[in-house]
């Protein structure tokens, strides 16, 4: 070890240099950023859906980042107006972005899909509402109770076909899945000026 | 030849045998003296042994390596993007998309926005799901009135309704928020003319006269309010774009007409 104060130089250089570049230099950029016009914080019922889409592991199988034009075909996909801004980022303490697509991106899903019945219809069961979807279903985000058990103030979620609950039966979305919903209802992007 | 003791067979078989005869049995040579000197030139013949990394790369390693930090060099200072965090490639290419916009009369294709917003629940083939979400074919609130059906892709519609003598109970979401008059027109002029539908276009004019119109509304449509005749069809007076209105005025009539059945 007759260099070690070599050794131990280098290797701090490349620490350094590291921290520069992935968490110094982009925490400078983004120190500035303004949220982009129109998002909002997230309310208590939106946090807690974040909450279950961070536990059911939503972010395994969808991004939400919608690639410019000129960087692939998300725009025309219609997963979104424009590509995604910073500022699109500001409320979120801990970002969804995610880097796998095994189902579509989210990021503008509020825009693209803001059926209440479609969006639990479809947490309960995918393939009851997109034949063929790999998606896998939540069902224990939701309740198969008696219809006479219902209360007026739950969610009734109406499933037909294959999947529909037995006779007599109905699906209660519980407020978790409620509270996802919500949260998906957040995910909109905001129109915002060219300058 | 000192023997290898670790080694006896290699030391012993003819095949390893030391290569360079020896001057013993090359013989003397009866023509030559040889000098003191001569017998250290192999001495002269070795070079000294050279120290390990010490050595200069390949030229043409040193040729790639420039090569490699040149075009970094230069991509970097290309694409930084005035090292903002805006990401500036998206900005020109916004910008530039708009002034296109200006400059070219940009066609909605209404297919587009339908599998990408409508399809999910009315699914591909336009059937809808039985018991969730109604079918769009050969339906009379597709191919019938054009006031009604613009009224509900604006506001959305919800509650009880009956469609090919189904019953439906859910909620659809309006879309004035996010698509605009030529997108809503594309897009109800493509459920009006596909899967054997074979209702007339609707046009942007129509759709922006009843956005003017109904301005002031928020929440969804039922369809008892979409039933009844005086929310049906067009305002008077509203300018719908030269050509279509007798053909407007004659699919409403004839709409309203089955819609009251």
């Amino acid at each position: 070890m007759t260099r070690a104060f070599l050794i131990f130089m280098g290797a701090f250089a490349a620490i350094l240099m590291s921290f520069t570049a992935l968490a110094l230099v982009p925490s400078l950029q983004l120190a500035a950023i303004e949220p982009t016009p129109g998002t909002t914080n997230y309310t208590f019922e939106e946090r807690l859906g974040k909450q279950v889409y961070m536990r059911e592991g939503c972010i395994y199988c969808h991004t939400q980042q919608v690639r410019p034009n000129g960087f692939g075909s998300d725009i025309d996909r219609g997963w979104g107006p424009r590509g995604s801004l910073p500022g699109d980022y500001v409320y979120d303490d801990t970002h969804q972005l995610g880097t796998m697509r095994t189902g579509p991106d989210l990021h503008d899903i509020a825009s693209r899909q803001p059926s209440r019945d479609w969006q639990l219809a479809h947490l309960y069961q995918p393939r009851s509402v997109s034949p063929g979807s790999v998606m896998p279903a939540y069902p224990y985000l939701f309740e198969v109770k008696n219809e006479a058990e219902v209360r007026a103030s739950e969610v009734t979620v109406p499933i037909g076909g294959d999947y529909a609950p037995p006779e007599g039966q109905v699906v209660v979305a519980t407020d978790e899945a409620l509270a996802l919903y919500e949260y998906l209802m957040t995910l909109e992007m905001q129109e915002v000026d060219d300058s | 030849m000192p023997t290898d003791p670790d080694r006896p067979d290699a030391s012993s078989s003819p095949e390893n045998a030391p290569e360079e005869s020896t001057p013993e049995e090359r013989g003397p040579d009866p023509n030559e003296t040889p000098e003191p000197i001569d017998m250290l030139a192999p001495l002269f013949r070795e070079e000294p042994l050279r120290p390990e990394g010490g050595e200069a790369p390949p030229m043409w390693l040193w040729m790639t390596i420039f090569g490699v930090i040149l075009f970094g060099t230069f991509y970097l200072g290309s694409y930084i993007g005035d090292f903002s965090a805006d990401p500036w490639l998206q900005g020109r290419s916004i910008a530039a998309a708009s002034e296109d916009e200006e400059a070219t009369e940009v066609v909605v294709d209404g297919g587009r926005i339908y599998n990408n917003r409508c399809q999910a629940c009315h699914q591909a083939d336009g059937q809808g799901i039985a018991g969730q979400f109604p079918p769009l074919v050969e339906s009379n609130w597709v191919t019938g009135d054009k006031g009604r059906l613009i009224r509900i892709l604006l506001h959305g519609m919800e509650g009880p309704m009956e469609v090919l003598g189904e019953q439906y109970n859910g909620v659809m979401p309006g879309w004035q928020n996010q698509l605009d008059d030529a997108e809503i027109a594309a897009v109800l002029t493509h459920i009006r003319g596909e899967w054997g539908n074979s209702a007339s276009e609707i046009s942007a004019e129509e759709v922006a006269a009843l956005r003017d119109a109904e301005s002031g509304r928020s929440g969804a449509w039922s369809a008892e309010e979409l039933n009844d005749p005086a929310n049906q069809g067009f305002p008077e007076g509203a300018d719908l774009g030269g050509g279509t209105e007798a053909d407007t005025t004659a699919a409403a009539s004839e709409a309203t007409a089955s819609a009251n059945q």
